[in-house]
């Protein structure tokens, strides 16, 4: 192998290698589907709370309930084929993988434990509107990290706005109109960011 | 009087130096397991050639093969072992070496 030869194969192997580390990453149609769903059944939580739907508050759990059992459907399909594309595998992906798997169990995790303790007495209703800054917050720290491992603008957009949607949550947590501006703001934060993460992967 | 760059050719591993396996070992290091097909495309050669490319990167234990199904299909995976992360470490430095940077 001439000296010339072996820069050229390892120049392919560097393009190859780096081609590999920038595999775009596959989450965006789950993200969309469930910061889409969020965004609705947010909408609907606040319209109920706000007395525009008929429909007694302590019933807003049934929104919740349908969002997790649809999103979770829709997710079984989306995710179907997804573990064949290629990069795949990639360190990005397999860091947002995790990441979010771990961000989902721990919102689950918050809301599961204020039920049981509002059906225990321990909790009161007012707490489960801290649910919507909680999982803000998760998802600025995801995004934050992936942002900083892809270098993806628009990772770092939606880390920004989550930060901003826990902190302007928060300040409302007891208003009935914060469910409104929490759908507003995860428009900004997650479904505009996962339709570019969609858009990139194809 | 510059210093030439030292290497020594025992430090090249023969069983990376050719350019289909160095490819494999390049992608693996990013991408990692990678399926068959995809590691196909990303070498751009054969079925058959790669097969036999990544049999000597196996006995090497520098890749991990996985066979098994993705639902009614047959899918092959490929990881790239510990082992074989340090040799790709240890080839790229030595080719720093003989290239002088």
């Amino acid at each position: 192998m001439t000296n010339e030869t072996l820069i050229q194969d390892l120049e392919n192997a560097t393009r190859i290698a780096q081609a590999g580390e920038q595999a775009p990453l596959l989450g965006g149609p789950v993200g969309l589907m469930w910061a889409s769903l969020t965004t609705v059944a947010l909408m609907i939580h606040g319209a109920v709370v706000a007395g525009w739907i008929g429909i007694p508050a302590p019933m807003t759990g049934l929104i919740w309930a349908t969002q997790g059992i649809v999103g979770t459907v829709l997710t079984i399909i989306l995710s179907r084929g997804q573990s064949t594309k290629p990069g795949c595998h990639s360190f990005a992906n397999r860091a947002a993988e995790g990441a979010w798997i771990a961000g989902i169990i721990m919102i689950s995790t918050f809301a599961i434990s204020l039920v049981i303790g509002a059906a225990t007495g321990q909790t009161e209703a007012v707490d489960f509107n801290f649910i919507p800054p909680a999982a803000f917050a998760i998802s600025a720290v995801i995004n934050g990290m992936l942002a900083k491992l892809t270098g993806y603008g628009y990772l770092k957009f939606s880390a920004v706005m989550s930060g901003v949607a826990t902190a302007v949550t928060l300040m409302m947590v007891r208003q009935p109109e914060m469910y409104f501006v929490a759908g507003a703001l995860l428009i900004l934060s997650g479904v505009i960011p996962s339709f570019i993460e969609n858009r990139r992967a194809r | 009087m510059s210093r030439e760059p030292e290497f020594d050719i025992s430090q090249v591993d023969e069983v990376i130096h050719g350019r289909i396996r160095l490819a494999v070992m390049a992608y693996l290091s990013a991408v990692s397991p990678a399926s068959f097909p995809e590691l196909t495309e990303k070498t751009g050669t054969t079925n058959g050639n790669l097969s036999t490319h990544l049999t000597k990167l196996e006995s090497a234990n520098y890749v991990e093969l996985e066979k098994g199904y993705k639902g009614k299909r047959p899918q092959t995976l490929v990881h790239l072992t510990a082992t074989g992360r340090k040799a790709w470490l240890k080839y790229l430095s030595a080719m720093r070496d003989i290239i002088g940077v």
